[in-house]
């Protein structure tokens, strides 16, 4: 048995010539079988572009060219996808009554996207008794924004998009001084 | 040989499973925006009759003097307005030091002055306003007139010529 399996692992490296010594007749075939793991990464790219990240930190963020996102979708697999933002307005941190600044503008390589005030989700909440259906969420002072449908191909594994966020002016000139953050949330959806 | 050839080729898919499986990333991702908008002091505007607002440090009023008459009393009101935008709220007192209009030693024509206060959370204490300013943008907030007038008795001769005085503000905040 020992023996076979060698000769079959050679006949994967060597291909034809060797295939012709192991296919004997009457021999029993060795099948081999490997397979590579699907996989589906979303992330920010990191400044010299070579890595993922789960978090993403950008300072300046109120100015009125506001600030860029490097969004980065990689897979090997044929899918299609949907990604969603959920957006909160600038808040100001530290204090009792915190002021806020909203979010003027979203877009995608440049295109414009408009928020939704609510949007149709599976309910992941475990405890609920309405577990795993789907419901209307409400994002309150929150927005959501459909950024990108992807129809993946065989071939290509890295999308990149660029996501610009801009403060509202009018809000910035007339908010109180202090440190003010939002957050931009981004999932996937697969629709397959 | 065989069994040295055999270890590599088997460990191929292994690697590439390994290599896709390690560098998961949690469902959703998240960027954190920040921003700072920096603090302004206090500053002080104001404005005159004719509705000319100056935020400068330097501002003229011209007082022209009467020529037909022995005896006159000018006065002009300025409204005066804060802006700032402070971490904190402070108070703030805001004095007036005056020196009368003066050709030369000879020909001097004093000044007095008058404060009234505007809206809640300011007085006045002698020659000064007293106000408290909140923390938060604030823009243009009115507090206060101030009322300068300038005086010639009848018996005073004034020799012909420009004459120059000034009213200096200061603030005091903490």
């Amino acid at each position: 048995m020992k023996r076979l399996a060698c000769l079959g692992v050679i006949g994967l490296l060597f291909l034809l010539p060797v295939t012709g010594e192991t296919v004997l007749s009457g021999a029993p075939y060795l099948y081999l079988d490997a397979s590579v793991s699907g996989y589906l990464l979303h992330g920010f790219l990191n400044d010299t572009k070579t890595e993922l990240r789960d978090t993403y930190s950008v300072d300046d963020a109120l100015g009125v060219d506001g600030v860029d996102l490097p969004y980065t979708i990689e897979t090997n697999k044929k899918a299609s996808l949907a990604v969603y933002a959920v957006v909160t307005p600038f808040v100001q941190q530290n204090v009792p009554n915190p002021a806020s600044i909203a979010v003027a503008s979203l877009q995608v390589d440049g295109k414009e996207i408009y928020p939704e005030t609510s949007r149709m989700m599976t309910n992941s909440n475990a405890a609920s008794e309405e577990a795993n259906t789907v419901v209307r969420r409400d994002y309150g002072t929150e927005s959501i924004y459909s950024l990108v449908s992807l129809d993946t191909v065989l071939g290509k594994t890295q999308y990149d998009y660029t996501i610009h966020v801009t403060a509202n002016q009018s809000d910035v000139a007339t908010a109180p001084a202090g440190h003010y953050v939002s957050s931009v949330t981004l999932s996937i959806e697969t629709r397959n | 040989m065989r069994n040295a050839l055999m270890i590599p080729m088997l460990m191929i898919p292994m690697a590439l499973h390994a290599a896709v499986t390690s560098a998961n990333l949690p469902d959703a991702v998240t960027a954190r925006l920040n921003g700072t908008i920096v603090e302004d002091d206090i500053s002080i505007s104001f404005t005159d009759e004719a509705g000319v607002t100056e935020n400068g440090n330097d501002i003229n009023l011209v007082f022209d003097f009467p020529v037909d008459q022995d005896s006159w009393e000018i006065t002009h009101t300025l409204l005066l307005s804060y802006s700032g935008n402070l971490m904190n709220a402070k108070s703030a007192r805001i004095s007036f030091d005056v020196s009368p209009l003066k050709h030369d030693d000879d020909n001097v024509v004093d000044i007095s002055i008058s404060l009234a206060s505007e809206g809640d959370n300011i007085s006045v204490d002698g020659d000064s306003f007293v106000l408290e300013v909140p923390a938060g943008y604030q823009n243009g907030v009115a507090f206060g007139t101030l009322s300068i007038t300038v005086k010639k008795d009848e018996d005073q001769k004034l020799t012909a010529g420009s004459y120059n005085g000034s009213v200096v503000v200061n603030m005091n905040a903490t």
